[in-house]
């Protein structure tokens, strides 16, 4: 394998791979980055098991010259060390070069580096993509997806399938959701082309945390592709894969209740602010109760009680206010968490009883649903 | 230390073809214990075993050894194998919930996956119980392989869970061949395999200068006894028992006392026999010409006999010149 590249544009390629190597690894080979030669351009992949990202550079590129390519190849180079050289080069042209095997030799000016390689063969096989299964979301709905659910997801392993954010295809539906058994967030999306055969994936809520991070706002096109073992996201020249959660996930739409006693319309801002406030004398150790209770007058009142510190109250004007009376008590920082992920101004809130789960969504349309559990006060 | 498939073959004939047995006839357990004393070739067979569900060409159930992942079995580099070690004195429950984490995950690439721990018994009681629950109901295409020495110590409700896989000890003889390898001299090469399974044992008691001279005392009295009685009581009194004074020592002194008749015997029926002191063979065979099968068998009698009285700490003085008495040739006295 021999051939030319400009710095920069190699420089570029590595940083977005670099994210997902991880210093600790069971696996040797992954401590590096694999790179693939071919007439079309070079590919960098990197990889901690759980994610992999791939970069494609091409030949040319807006009529540059990126890559001069002599000799086609693959070889598996230590990933710091490599990155960390690069950086330093002295000049913008680098030439890389694999001698016998893994002997590979980096020059650029003056300089020249030997490093020893390991064999292309070792590294991790990526699955084979059928490209007409794939959808596309646009980047910036991807992305308030990703926020919109992932927040809900378990962090205690006790139920590791619950630790991801469930994709259901339902016809030309796609469901998110993601519980840790105490609350729920639910996305729904209108999409075309949605895949029939794979219909239900967990997607780890860690590997979308880290796809949130490499996602620019725009909203070009992401393609997805679903497959049983693996989910891959391609941007424009960015490849991201997540391994999938094994195990099934739990039916949640039963969960969802269909009649309310009391329903609420209330400015989401204000309930927000209100919560947080209440919350600051909620103990965090008894799941930052707070109470919520409805008054005369359109009115709601947000307390907290906690007798060693003191108690707040505070009165909120609802929008509309229908149904039975109530008091509930619930988590703060669930509530908060749900008010924060559903966008718009008005959320409308529907309960069924104090003992029962309530729903948050907005007024506009039911794409949000956010579910939470209350805590049970004597 | 990597064995090829034939050696193990001759190591561990049974364990072999039940492994490919499961494979060949589909019939893949979720869990397994490899049980067996070190140096009977378990790590070698897990690989072997990890090559056989992995390989993409098999064929007649022997894998190809050539394919990518066979390569990567032996390299480590598998990305759906994990192999857990223990960390200091136990494994512990944090390498566990690693674990746990990685197999509830789909595999990095199609097909099994497959995960190891070493020292199974090492677990401790908070890691075991972790692994119970995991170990029950696995998701996926998931087998565990449990490697121990000593099963005992494996928790029941994990043992019970499990299929065992049980190694048979090494045949001494490849244990003498690799010895004499190692730099050995034959005739330590045959006491030591003798006296244990262990390569790493047999290697330190071979440079272990007490072990070196018991076993020259043991070989002096049986020839003095053979010649004359009261000279034996003297050896006794005079060498034996001052160098054997802990139980532990005594035991290994009669036992290898014991090995002694038990080449006679063996010369006598068959001159090929593998000795324990090949370096005595003349001696011996010309002891066996003249010994009766009859005399000979109630003479290792008379040391295992020797050897439950020591358990009954018996006076260890007494005991001595009664096994002497009783060894020596012509009338039983005692």
């Amino acid at each position: 394998m021999k051939f030319n590249i400009l710095r920069d544009h190699l420089l570029a390629g590595l940083n977005d791979v670099m994210k997902a190597v991880s210093s600790k690894t069971t696996i040797p080979i992954l401590t590096g980055i694999k790179i693939d030669v071919t007439n079309e351009g070079m590919t960098l992949t990197g990889s901690d098991a759980d994610i992999t990202i791939q970069t494609f550079i091409p030949v040319e590129e807006n009529g540059e010259q990126i890559i001069n390519i002599t000799q086609t190849g693959s070889i598996v180079l230590q990933a710091r060390m490599f990155n960390e050289i690069v950086r330093k080069l002295p000049t913008n042209e680098v030439e890389i070069e694999v001698t016998n095997g893994v002997a590979t030799i980096i020059r650029s000016g003056k300089s020249e580096f030997h490093l020893i390689g390991s064999d292309a063969t070792e590294y991790p096989q990526l699955p084979e993509l059928a490209a007409d299964r794939q959808f596309t979301i646009p980047t910036d709905l991807l992305k308030s997806i990703i926020r919109e659910t992932v927040f809900a997801v378990a962090t205690s392993e006790s139920r590791p399938v619950l630790t991801g954010v469930n994709w259901k295809v339902d016809g030309d539906e796609l469901i998110c959701v993601a519980t840790d058994s105490h609350r729920l967030a639910r996305r729904k999306v209108n999409l075309e082309n949605l895949p029939t055969d794979v219909t239900s994936v967990v997607i780890p809520g860690k590997s979308l945390n880290e796809l949130n991070k490499i996602l620019e706002d725009t909203n070009n096109p992401v393609q997805i592709v679903l497959t049983s073992q693996h989910v891959l996201f391609k941007t424009d020249d960015v490849l991201f894969f997540s391994r999938l959660l094994e195990g099934n996930y739990p039916d949640t739409s039963r969960l969802i209740p269909e009649e309310f006693k009391t329903m609420i319309t209330i400015n989401g801002k204000s309930l927000l602010q209100a919560i947080d406030r209440a919350s600051l004398l909620a103990r965090e150790d008894r799941n930052n109760v707070v109470r919520f209770e409805t008054l005369e007058n359109q009115t709601v009142e947000i307390s907290s009680n906690s007798p060693e510190i003191g108690k707040v109250e505070e009165q909120i004007q609802v929008e509309s206010l229908e149904g039975e009376t109530l008091k509930i008590s619930f988590s703060a920082k669930y509530m908060m968490e749900a008010l924060k992920a559903i966008d718009g101004q008005d959320v409308v809130i529907e309960f069924t009883g104090a003992m029962r789960p309530f729903i948050l969504r907005s007024v506009a349309d039911d794409a949000i649903l956010q579910l939470i559990l209350p805590v049970r006060t004597y | 230390m990597t064995r090829t498939i034939e050696e193990l073959t001759k190591l561990q004939p049974v364990v072999m073809k039940q492994l490919q047995t499961i494979v060949e006839k589909n019939r893949l357990a979720h869990a397994y214990i490899f049980e067996g004393e070190k140096g009977t070739g378990k790590r070698d067979v897990v690989s072997f075993f990890m090559k056989l569900l992995l390989c993409g060409n098999l064929s007649k159930n022997v894998p190809c050894e050539t394919c990518r992942n066979c390569r990567r079995i032996d390299s480590g580099n598998h990305p759906n194998i994990w192999q857990i070690e223990p960390d200091g004195q136990f494994i512990k429950i944090d390498q566990i919930r690693e674990l746990v984490a990685e197999v509830k995950m789909t595999g990095v690439e199609e097909g099994k996956k497959i995960y190891v721990l070493h020292h199974a018994d090492k677990l401790n009681i908070a890691s075991a119980n972790m692994l119970l629950k995991f170990l029950e109901e696995p998701d996926g295409q998931v087998v565990a392989i449990l490697l121990t020495e000593q099963i005992q110590s494996i928790i029941p409700t994990i043992r019970s869970r499990c299929q065992h896989i049980k190694f048979a000890k090494a045949p001494r003889t490849n244990l003498m061949e690799q010895l004499i390898e190692q730099g050995l001299t034959k005739s330590m090469a045959s006491t030591t395999s003798m006296v244990t399974n262990d390569i790493d044992t047999a290697f330190a008691l071979a440079n272990d200068e007490q072990f070196v001279l018991a076993r020259k005392t043991v070989l002096k009295l049986v020839e003095i006894v053979h010649q004359n009685i009261h000279e034996a009581l003297l050896f006794i009194h005079e060498e034996w028992l001052p160098l054997f004074k802990e139980k532990e020592d005594m035991e290994l002194a009669l036992d290898l006392l014991l090995f002694a008749y038990r080449d006679i015997v063996a010369i006598k029926a068959n001159q090929q026999a593998v000795c324990t002191y090949p370096d005595m063979y003349q001696r011996f065979n010309d002891m066996a010409l003249v010994l009766t099968y009859e005399k000979l068998s109630s003479q290792m009698q008379s040391i295992l006999q020797a050897r439950t009285n020591l358990n009954r700490n018996m006076n260890r003085t007494l005991l001595m010149e009664q096994l002497m008495l009783n060894l020596q040739e012509g009338y039983t006295f005692v």
